[in-house]
């Protein structure tokens, strides 16, 4: 019982510390934005807003670990389903990060004889395998949570389980701050997808909150109504995710507005005759383009190369991820 | 390292999310009632029917949680006024003041502790705010040496103490469960502030003591009861005291379903003294204080040490529960010079014994029972002559109680009390014992709603059983019948009872209805003596019981198969289990099954009471 509560306490200190942190980070982040606004109207501001973006990534890891920690020790400690399933929930986006990770250092893995292609596809399989758990988890918590209501349990959460609904209102806001400012800072269009992700967390540690304090004032069925909203919350990331990941796999065509704008830029270029085709999958976060260009029968192997090199330097310019460019001349 | 980290984490992740999708299945079903204090029970996990009662008000619907037929003797620790306390004392100037209330080693906390005799010295109470409070002195422990003397009797201890001054510092050694630990004790006179001693369980519960914390002893209001062991070191009690004119009792599960609370939580009010500032305050029996000014109340413990922390005179807020409404109470805290304490009951020898229930005999109050046992003239109940046998030698009645109401239902004379005694649920039993008044909780009696008399009972039924039971200890060496296939059970032969099941029970039952004679009974073990079971949440065994040849036979959990087949290919026409699903219950009902649901108790029992036709079947499939 000692070990627990000073647990708690230190989880709690934690997660002050980290708040305060945040807080000061998001306002120095928004003065900086102001700042850069000021001198030359948004924008990146080069290695400096690189090394924030980063800090991001890191924040969001670390907020979230503690998020499920302290969601998870004061939801079992306070007898709260709502809270153990917002705890879920967390760990959820925790292994979304986790797994992107993982994907960045697969796909970072050179190519060899037996895969040539690289592993760029590992991900998705892992993050399959991985979500289709967490879809089994999710439907355990709306059959319990359904189950709870319909038996009449007693569910009698107590006033921790509030305290970490509060805390992960808070800190996962202030994330949400700090992720959009930097998304916005640095025009990146997935960091701000991350930061929604944060805000909607935010929704739903309200609804675990409304749920506790439903219990509280007598109304039992509340809190694992929460419960239920969060797993189907749950549900939903893990069948967007499940999708995403099948999708992927079976090389599914990359935005089409990506394409678009390459087909556009190309047509622009010198030395060639028309555009074939040009088609790109993901590997994992590595983008592959196959470029295939209809170029004149005379020209050089010389001028056909500048025009491989011209083209693999469009492409990357267009888009901003890590991408591998193939291009390929057809005679007209 | 980079590499293990990344195989590391999403498997720790998946794990914790296991871990906590497992807790969340718990929550709900959790035991809301029981609250953070859950001290060492054992008993909790071993009777079926206790755990089901303290469960109860958390117990999932379905068949057989209605109703509880309690056939099981039980070993319900509803223990002698639930932590009724003494509500004050104010302590006097002293000297060499210690602040431990000491005691003889009980013999079963000897023998658990493997102390040799004429060991130790038993701490029976610690003051708050005393010296020994401040050492960590604590309740139950055994002191071993004091002042570096062994310790063998408390009248030792009071004799070196003697020779001590305040502020000397004392060494003590002490057993706590089985450690030694060692403190130092700064002696200090006695304070002038309203204290209060927190008592341990009583001597006269020794039998309980290590198996069960009994956080109290039912002492008088106002004035010490038990005035027996005056040691040196526990102050007298002052002349003046706080006097509210309550009496307060920790809220237990039955209390919780009798009284219909939402939790447990505060405490209980069990008798509100005439004259007194609480009645004036309004205090009412069965109301729960939660509040005391703004401070929750969890306990009898923390309530009386707010009360001792204030002063006659004063005006405190009492926030109180009555009937699912929170009121608040202005109360002035009184003044009040103690009673003498009443002199022990003897037991009038012309009293009748008209009745029996639960295992003790009762008959009316008469005038001069009461006039002997100090009661006000006028005092109407039925009076405890003696108690016998389980259940109400667990519950912590004694002789010489007097039940004045049970279920809030006055109990004046015999006839009040069988009609308020015939209810099938659980009862709320409240007994003047000396001068004071209090609540014993009463489980499920173990009947049904056909209810059985006072008169022809009960009591005779748990006896007749308890003989069983001991004809029956042989039972348990009776291996099973081998593995009943039952994947083709058309050949299951019930494999005999080496002893018949109960010769004279059967004889003795003329009231026996025509029940089947071939039943099923789920049980947790393949033997007479397990627990019934449901199969719900666990999985059962099979006892099937022949009544015509006094037999039985079991089927393993995993033989059982489908249910309903199994139950019409050996011929079974009733089945017997603590819960059971909805699916099994219309599969077996739609074969002709009757299902007695919700029995807890072991098997041998349930079969009696199945012979009696004592036990409800579950109607309405």
């Amino acid at each position: 019982m000692m070990m627990l509560k000073f647990f708690a306490v230190v989880l709690i200190a934690a997660i002050i510390i980290f708040a305060a942190f945040l807080y000061r980070g998001a306002t120095k982040l928004e003065e900086e934005n102001r700042a850069a606004n000021a001198d030359k109207g948004g924008g990146c501001s080069g290695a400096s807003c690189q090394k924030c973006a980063q800090r991001v990534g890191v924040v969001n890891i670390i907020g979230n670990i503690l998020m499920i920690c302290i969601k998870g020790y004061m939801g079992v400690a306070g007898r709260s389903k709502g809270l153990i399933a917002d705890a879920i929930h967390s760990s959820a986006d925790l292994l979304a990060t986790i797994i992107m990770i993982i994907g960045l250092r697969i796909s970072d893995k050179q190519t060899d004889a037996q895969y040539p292609y690289g592993y760029g596809k590992a991900e998705y399989i892992v993050s399959i395998c991985i979500y289709l758990f967490l879809l089994c988890i999710g439907s355990f918590i709306i059959y319990n949570g359904v189950w709870t209501i319909v038996e009449g349990r007693i569910v009698n959460p107590c006033l921790s389980a509030a305290w970490g609904a509060i805390f992960s209102i808070i800190i996962n806001e202030l994330m949400f701050r700090q992720s959009i400012c930097a998304g916005k800072h640095i025009n990146s269009p997935s960091m701000q997808a991350k930061a929604w992700e944060s805000r909607s967390d935010v929704y739903s540690s309200v609804a675990v909150l409304i749920g506790i304090i439903g219990a509280k004032l007598g109304f039992h069925w509340m809190d694992p109504l929460a419960a239920v909203i969060v797993g189907v919350i749950i549900l939903k990331i893990c069948i967007e995710q499940v999708k995403d990941a099948v999708l992927n796999l079976m090389d599914k065509s990359y935005d089409e507005d990506y394409i678009e704008d390459i087909n556009k830029s190309l047509q622009k270029m010198e030395n060639i005759a028309g555009i074939k085709k040009v088609v790109a999958r993901e590997l994992g976060p590595i983008l592959e383009f196959e470029v295939n260009l209809y170029v004149m029968p005379d020209i050089s192997v010389k001028i056909g190369e500048a025009v491989k090199r011209e083209a693999y330097n469009i492409v990357t310019a267009i888009v901003d991820r890590k991408s591998t460019v193939k291009v390929r001349l057809f005679a007209k | 390292m980079n590499k293990a980290l990344t195989i590391l984490a999403p498997i720790s992740v998946l794990v914790f999310i296991v871990i906590l999708a497992v807790m969340y299945g718990w929550v709900g079903t959790m035991d809301t009632t029981m609250g953070g204090e859950t001290p060492e029970r054992p008993e909790l996990n071993t009777a079926a029917n206790q755990t089901q009662l303290i469960n109860n008000p958390t117990f999932p619907a379905g068949i057989g949680s209605g109703q509880i037929q309690l056939i099981n003797k039980p070993t319900f620790p509803a223990g002698v006024g639930n932590g009724q306390i003494q509500l004050i004392n104010q302590i006097v100037q002293g000297s060499p003041y210690i602040g431990m209330g000491l005691a003889d080693v009980p013999a079963a906390l000897s023998q658990e502790l493997n102390l040799k005799a004429g060991v130790g010295v038993y701490v029976k109470s610690v003051t708050i705010a005393s010296p020994a409070e401040k050492a960590g002195v604590k309740i139950g422990d055994v002191i071993l040496k004091f002042d570096g003397k062994n310790a063998a009797t408390h009248q030792q201890i009071g004799e070196i103490l003697k020779t001590k001054k305040a502020g000397s510092v004392i060494k003590i050694v002490i057993n706590r469960n089985g450690k030694k630990k060692s403190f130092h004790i700064k002696l200090e006179n006695a304070p002038n502030l309203p204290n209060t001693a927190v008592s341990a369980p009583n001597n006269s519960q020794t039998q309980q003591i290590g198996v069960q914390q009994n956080n109290g002893q039912a002492q008088q209001n106002g004035s010490t009861q038990q005035t027996s062991p005056k040691n040196p070191f526990e102050p007298p009690p002052a002349a003046s005291k706080i006097w509210m004119g309550a009496d307060i009792q920790d809220i237990d599960a039955v209390m919780q379903l009798q009284f219909s609370l939402p939790d447990t939580r505060g405490v209980i009010v069990s008798h509100v003294s005439a004259n007194s500032p609480a009645i004036t305050a309004g205090l009412q029996t069965g109301d729960v204080i939660r509040r005391f000014n703004d401070t929750r109340i969890r306990d009898v413990n923390q309530f009386q040490s707010l009360i001792l922390k204030s002063q006659p005179g004063n005006q405190i807020q009492l926030t109180v529960l009555r009937k699912g409404s929170q009121i608040t109470l202005p109360l002035l805290l009184g003044e009040q010079t103690p009673t003498p304490a009443k002199t022990p009951f003897l037991g009038p020898a012309d009293i009748a014994i008209e009745g029996t229930w639960i295992g003790m005999d009762v008959g009316e109050l008469t005038g001069n029972g009461a006039a002997d046992l100090g009661l006000p003239a006028g005092t109407q109940g039925i009076l405890v002559n003696d108690v016998e046998s389980p259940p109400a030698t667990m519950l912590g009645f004694t002789t010489g109680d007097v039940i004045v109401a049970v279920n809030g239902q006055p109990t004046p004379d015999m006839k009040n009390f069988e009609t308020a005694t015939q209810k099938q649920t659980s009862a709320v039993v409240d007994v003047i014992r000396g001068n004071k008044h209090l609540f014993i909780s009463v489980p499920p009696p173990g009947f049904t709603q056909q209810g059985t008399k006072i008169n022809q009972p009960l009591d005779n039924k748990i006896k007749q059983v308890a003989m069983t039971q001991q004809v029956a200890q042989p039972q348990q060496t009776i291996q099973p019948c081998p593995s009943v296939q039952t994947q083709n059970q058309q050949t299951i032969q019930p494999c005999p009872i080496q002893q018949p099941l109960t010769q004279q029970g059967v004889q003795q039952q003329p009231n026996t209805k025509s029940v089947p004679q071939r039943f099923g009974i789920f049980a947790s073990n393949p033997d007479l003596n397990s627990t019934v079971y449901g199969n719900r949440f666990q999985n059962p065994y099979l006892i099937m019981v022949d009544l015509s040849s006094n037999s039985f036979a079991v089927i393993d959990p995993s033989n059982i198969g489908n249910i309903a087949d199994t139950f019409s290919s050996n011929n079974l026409s009733a089945l017997v289990c603590s819960d059971i699903s909805q699916q099994a219950a219309s599969e077996l009902s739609a074969k002709g099954v009757t299902i007695y649901a919700g029995v807890v108790g072991t098997p041998n029992r349930a079969i009696d009471s199945y012979q009696s036709g004592s036990l409800t079947p579950v109607k309405g499939l």
